[in-house]
């Protein structure tokens, strides 16, 4: 098979080929990084590559094949992650100048977990800086969306979707605490999940608010998310917060249909006027396509969603400024004129004003769960519109300035469910007028993960969208 | 209504705590401090009227006791 075949072979795919041996994993990390060599200078997917690592473990991997030992279905495959998880001895710079020096002397959980499970890294991926929101002059080059790459491809994940997407690699790390996962896939058409929070460790995750976040993962595919969630998943004793259930055996799911799977749609997600018609338009196809499949199509009500932006940022925001709050007394210009801002405006929210909206995300939290007890998943547009132009440094300007403002409420249709906690993801669920992807998010009730790849599956085999490329 | 700080107020608060503001970030800080502080108000206003039990939220979310407004009716 040629190098150029193996590209946007799914994960499941790869893998049968290295098990069968029909081709090894020294090759496929070869065609990979050839791949990567030849678009990501106009990409600006990757910060750092590992090509002489990547290439050791391949061998290893190569090794254990040829013993008959076989990890799973992951062992060969390679991955790359967001530049916000550790890597033993590989630069981890969180997107930003701060950080350019950091050298990890451990493996993330779920970095770790992914090698462990025979995963190959690749390298690391661009990102937003500090993972909190647009960045002016990103400081390891400009991300760039592979269906035009005059436009973005969202964030904060915007390496791991845009990798995805370009076949630099089948499947990546990224990590969402207001939509950075979802929004990116959204914009990429590629399928991102934030697990449940508790889900994944988030050992080795350089986050912003430790109550949102969660590293997921994007791939083409449900069934290719699915395998890489089942290995990151599980309990962490370093990282006590994680849930102690059982990981379930996602993919076995999969391929088991809609029928009766009742689907809420959220009316004030829905309805919102930011949401651009014909995004709506595409959630509202892709929701016929369930329902023909056996699907039973509702609208929910969720008043107070329509308030979680504000929720949201009196949690999340003072918790980065507390955060970063040494880094905005000791260096602040080494951090990017734009999350400087916010993080100074963080800085100087009253204390009692925040927390007494704060307390509000168990009112939604509780709302979300009651329509959740009438209904087996929610849907709801993933981004407001498709992926926005790159702007030059020069333009980006104010809170007035249009763009921005556009930018920071891309996250209004995610964030809720950072808030709640719920497992959410974004599937690829059509394209606008100028061949740019938009998603369909779907929530589940927590820890039932199965219940959204579920239905992305079956929405994924009925419209085929993830069977485009993007024209690089 | 904005909360109406003037950049000179949001300067004194940030040196408050120990933050300085260069003049290249106050007016922006200024707006968008103001815009936080007016969508959070408004919110509060809005939701958290009334006495509020100290026990968890019951199933639908509502934790004011009815008829207990602390605003005029």
């Amino acid at each position: 098979m040629g190098a150029t075949e193996l590209h946007f072979l799914d994960v499941r795919e790869l893998g049968e080929l290295l098990r069968r041996r029909e081709v090894s994993a020294v090759e496929v990390v070869q065609a990979f990084l050839a791949r990567i060599e030849a678009l990501d200078a106009k990409l600006g997917a990757f910060i750092t590559v590992t090509a002489d690592a990547s290439l050791a473990a391949a061998r290893r991997a190569d090794a254990e094949l040829a013993r008959g030992k076989v990890r799973g279905p992951l062992h060969g495959i390679p991955f790359a992650v967001k530049d916000a998880l550790w890597t033993k001895g590989i630069r981890t710079t969180n997107g930003s100048r701060l950080f350019g020096g950091f050298v990890p002397d451990r493996d993330a959980t779920a970095v770790a977990r992914m090698r462990a499970a025979g995963a190959i890294l690749l390298g690391k991926l661009n990102m937003m800086e500090l993972g909190f929101g647009p960045t002016r002059e990103p400081p390891f080059g400009v991300p760039r969306n592979p269906w035009d790459l005059a436009r973005t491809p969202g964030g904060s994940s915007s390496g791991s979707a845009a990798a995805v997407a370009a076949g630099l690699v089948p499947v990546s790390l990224g990590a969402d605490t207001g939509g950075s996962i979802r929004l990116p896939a959204s914009f990429c058409g590629v399928l991102g999940l934030k697990p449940t929070w508790g889900r994944v460790s988030r050992f080795g995750l350089m986050g912003i608010c430790e109550r949102f976040e969660s590293a997921g993962p994007l791939a083409a595919t449900a069934a290719d998310c699915a395998l890489a969630l089942r290995a990151i998943a599980g309990y962490d004793p370093r990282d006590r917060q994680t849930s102690r259930r059982p990981v379930s055996d996602y993919a076995a799911v999969l391929g088991t249909g809609v029928q009766g799977v009742r689907i809420g749609v959220v009316r004030e997600l829905m309805e919102s006027a930011v949401v651009e018609p014909r995004v709506r338009e595409a959630v509202e196809a892709a929701l016929v396509l369930l329902e023909r499949a056996g699907a039973n199509v509702e609208r929910v009500s969720i008043p107070l969603i329509a308030f979680s932006s504000e929720i949201y940022t009196a949690i999340a925001e003072p918790q980065a400024a507390a955060h970063y709050r040494r880094y905005l007394l000791e260096r602040p210009s080494d951090i990017d004129v734009l999350p400087r801002r916010r993080l100074l405006t963080a800085s100087l929210v009253p204390a009692s004003l925040a927390a007494r909206v704060a307390g509000l995300a168990g009112r939604l939290r509780a709302q979300v769960d009651e329509a959740l007890a009438h209904v087996d998943i929610l849907a709801a547009p993933t981004t407001p519109s498709a992926a926005t132009p790159v702007r030059s440094a020069a333009a980006v300007g104010s809170a007035e300035d249009e763009w921005t403002t556009a930018v920071a409420g891309r996250s209004l249709l995610t964030n809720p469910f950072n808030v709640t906690g719920h497992p959410a993801l974004s599937v690829p669920c059509g394209f606008m007028a100028e061949n740019l992807p938009v998603g369909l998010q779907l929530i589940g009730r927590p820890f039932r993960e199965e219940d959204v790849l579920r239905v992305a599956d079956v929405y994924q085999s009925l419209a085929g969208w993830h069977g485009r490329r993007p024209p690089l | 209504m904005s909360a109406g700080l003037t950049p000179e107020q949001v300067e004194s608060l940030a040196a408050a705590i120990g933050l300085t503001i260069t003049a290249d970030d106050l007016a922006e800080v200024t707006v968008r401090l103001n815009a936080t502080l007016e969508s959070l108000t408004a919110l509060d206003r809005r939701e958290n009227i009334g006495v509020e039990s100290a026990a968890p939220a019951p199933r639908g979310g509502r934790r004011t006791v009815p008829g207990t407004s602390a605003l005029p009716s």
